[in-house]
């Protein structure tokens, strides 16, 4: 059920109705049992994979929380991490380790006849719900958090439907409480809600689905073999995906706001970051500051010297690339992230201007440094391979002009000034969608508009989120 | 960022916002009323397209059994409404039967199978259907989508037809929107028709790199599916002592044709190739697809005389 669909629109307006009128025992029941429909409209058979992997965490959560002996702990710590880690790098994973090694073996000359490919679908969201239940134990054990002692609490914390494909990645400190205290109506949420849900269709449908031809043009070679192409591409897939996510995430939060909770921001106007360091501030702000917590600080962060942090950068974009998918690009893709990161650091032009804001002041030079390594990054992101990213790269030197190429610039150009006044608008006013801070009126009329224009200049084909094959 | 407030902040929150709430509703469910309204009273009038779509598909409705003037119900895609003169076939054939033509675009068998049974659980009765698609499109499972869905399916069919054609849940959803919202089933259309006027040189590329190069197949592969598809459609029109038969649009060495042939013979569907293929050359052609004028005229004499004569 994609969120852009006539049917997730009607399931969540039954929900909603419906919830508002139980106590929360019943709420969170049905909110379950709600999640559970929705997950299992993909497959049902994916439900029992999530509910047995929710179940250990549930019972591993609690072990750890009742028991005093530290070894135990660690133990079932370690157990946790192991099955959590170990269910995800199998349906993720395996094929792309034994088609590495199967090409790895084969470059020395070792027959790998033996390792065939599996046949595994990808459950959905087992990405997202992962890291969800891995930062859940692990704040158990950090002693940051107390276990939900009532099994729909946890399952519910874990498959709450606005967040279960594509995140926002909750934080079980964030969001477990949220669903065990009874949540009261708040008009102004459910505002909120409604208007983050008609901003985050339009840029989903009107900006990120319009931008997908072009990106899927170039990248399947339609525009040719030159500059031009590379950069259509380009432009248009960070356009794309930042339509098309942006726009999940705000679908998503909006969704939550209608059922009384609050999920954190995803993207703060990432494209007007400064710094690479200010992009990742802004950019899927969950995964970022998931990784930043769970990975980069028990890696030992910035606290063992300088080459030390280097490392733990870069192992941590590294991973943070590979958590997107299960191809070298993705890998590379992280890989740049950290090495620009560690550039950035080493010439200490961050370190000076450190403060505990969010996001730094606007630099214009700084800018235009930061978004050419985010759209090398991306060249890589959407490439189908390292092959054609390079080869991409490689057409750069080739000027080669199409006359068809102005009206895509043009319309690239249209797309482009849209999420720029919708970027500034919300950066310039602190605002969460277009309009908060001023008279409701002013919000419903620009609604109105955006709902006009996504009938007017919506995209032809509907693309499922990229996010969801993550 | 909405904060949790207090019980009685919540209160006046809740209050103070009761009115922009139901007013983002009201202006919500307005607009899509009156893109409703817009499409069927607005769009369909400045659309050629839609308005021919809508009258063809009045016009199949009304046709009715007869046996000293049978009726003729040709139905396909734009092959048929580029390579056939209407006007001209209704002069060639005017001692002989009364056609009348359906045309939706983009359509393939999938479609045409469902839009029959729809047809002819409506009303409509002509004396024989000729279907004109290509051999690749005859043997395609792929639906049109949503346009399908308000012209060609029925309700009770919308789900076997999204199944077959490899949709999910949520397409399916869609198809039963779209059969009843004349706004949702033409969404695709209207977008395209803005665009078109607004920037014909975006939606020109935008067309090429949608077209899709179709696999090769064989006729081995047509023999087995068109039998299957043929003996589908006869079973549909059987209860109306009806048959349906199919023809085959001029082109260049199309493939599988051999296939096709046999596939009629073994089902007892009447195969109608009035133009041999490569038997014309390409100056009939507006775009070595579609026929263009001449061609149309030519293919319009060559169908009548097909048409005349006794099964």
């Amino acid at each position: 059920m994609l969120f852009d669909t006539p049917i997730y629109l009607l399931f969540l307006a039954l929900v909603v109705l419906a919830y508002w009128c139980l106590n929360h025992r019943r709420q969170n029941r049905m909110l379950l049992l709600a999640s559970f429909f929705f997950y299992g409209w993909w497959d049902w058979r994916f439900l029992l994979l999530m509910l047995g992997s929710a179940t250990m965490d549930f019972i591993l959560g609690q072990k750890i929380a009742d028991s005093t002996d530290s070894n135990y702990r660690r133990r079932l710590l370690v157990i946790s991490l192991v099955l959590n880690f170990g269910i995800l790098g199998i349906f993720k994973y395996s094929n792309f380790f034994i088609q590495s090694l199967t090409d790895g073996l084969a470059s020395v000359g070792v027959s790998t006849g033996l390792m065939p490919l599996l046949k595994i679908v990808l459950p959905p969201g087992i990405s997202f719900y992962t890291f969800q239940e891995v930062a859940y134990i692990v704040d158990i054990y950090k002693g940051r958090l107390k276990p939900a002692r009532r099994f729909v609490d946890y399952s519910l914390f874990i498959s709450l439907f606005p967040h279960l494909i594509a995140g926002p990645i909750q934080r079980p400190s964030h969001l477990l409480p949220q669903v065990q205290q009874p949540r009261t109506f708040d008009g102004e949420k459910v505002f909120g809600g409604l208007m983050l849900i008609v901003c985050g269709l339009f840029r989903k449908s009107v900006i990120g689905d319009n931008a997908a031809h072009l990106a899927n043009a170039a990248f399947d070679g339609k525009l040719g073999n030159n500059a031009g192409a590379t950069l259509i591409g380009v432009f248009a897939f960070a356009l794309q995906i930042y339509g098309d996510f942006g726009g999940y995430s705000d679908i998503a939060r909006g969704s939550a706001q209608l059922l009384g909770f609050h999920f954190m921001v995803n993207f703060r106007q990432p494209y007007l970051a400064s710094s690479l360091r200010d992009f990742w501030r802004r950019w899927h702000i969950s995964l970022s500051s998931w990784l930043r917590d769970y990975l980069y600080i028990p890696l030992g962060g910035s606290r063992g010297g300088e080459a030390r942090t280097y490392g733990n950068l870069m192992a941590t974009m590294l991973l943070g690339g590979l958590w997107h998918g299960a191809n070298w690009t993705f890998v590379f893709w992280g890989g740049l992230q950290g090495f620009w990161l560690s550039i950035e650091r080493a010439f200490g032009r961050l370190r000076k201007k450190d403060t505990d804001s969010d996001t730094a002041a606007f630099h214009p030079g700084g800018w235009l440094v930061t978004m050419l390594v985010v759209g090398l990054g991306w060249l890589f992101f959407r490439a189908r391979n390292i092959d054609q990213a390079l080869t991409m790269l490689g057409n750069l030197r080739n000027f080669g002009w199409r006359p068809e190429f102005l009206p895509m610039i043009g319309y690239l150009g249209v797309l482009a000034l849209a999420t720029l006044a919708i970027d500034l608008r919300l950066e310039l006013y602190g605002e969460e969608y277009p309009f908060e801070k001023t008279h409701p009126r002013w919000a419903i009329a620009s609604a109105a508009v955006l709902c006009v224009v996504m009938a007017l200049a919506g995209p032809m084909d509907s693309n499922a989120f990229i996010y969801f094959q993550f | 960022m909405p904060s949790f407030t207090s019980s009685s902040d919540e209160r006046v929150a809740t209050r103070h916002y009761a009115r922009p709430i139901a007013a983002a509703l009201v202006t919500i469910a307005l607009l899509l009323c009156g893109f409703e309204v817009v499409t069927r009273l607005g769009f369909l009038r400045i659309s050629r397209i839609e308005s021919r779509t809508s009258k063809d598909y009045s016009a199949a409705l009304a046709l009715r059994r007869s046996d000293s003037m049978p009726s003729v119900l040709l139905l396909g895609n734009s092959l048929l409404l580029e390579g056939l003169d209407v006007d001209r076939l209704r002069t060639a054939l005017r001692n002989d039967a009364v056609p009348a033509r359906f045309v939706i675009e983009q359509t393939s068998w999938a479609d045409w199978y469902f839009g029959i049974r729809r047809l002819l659980a409506e009303g409509s009765r002509p004396n024989r259907i000729v279907l004109c698609l290509s051999v690749p499109q005859l043997i395609g499972d792929s639906l049109r989508g949503e346009y399908s869905a308000f012209y060609l399916i029925r309700t009770d069919d919308l789900l076997q037809a999204g199944k077959n054609s490899g949709y999910d849940l949520t397409k399916i959803s869609g198809l039963f929107l779209a059969r009843y919202s004349l706004f949702y089933a033409e969404l695709n259309n209207f977008r395209h028709f803005i665009l078109n006027r607004a920037e014909p040189g975006y939606a020109e590329s935008l067309r090429r790199f949608n077209q899709a190069r179709l696999p090769p197949i064989s006729d081995a592969q047509v023999l087995a599916t068109a039998t299957r598809h043929f003996e589908l459609m006869q079973s549909v029109c059987a209860p109306y002592r009806m048959r349906c038969d199919i023809l085959v649009p001029p082109g260049f060495s199309p493939p599988g044709i051999q296939g096709l042939i046999e596939a009629g013979n073994r089902t007892g569907t009447t195969i109608l190739v009035p133009a041999p293929p490569d038997s014309w050359g390409i100056e009939m052609f507006r775009d070595g697809y579609h026929l263009n004028s001449a061609g149309a005229e030519r293919f319009t004499d060559a169908l009548a005389a097909a048409l005349s004569r006794p099964r």
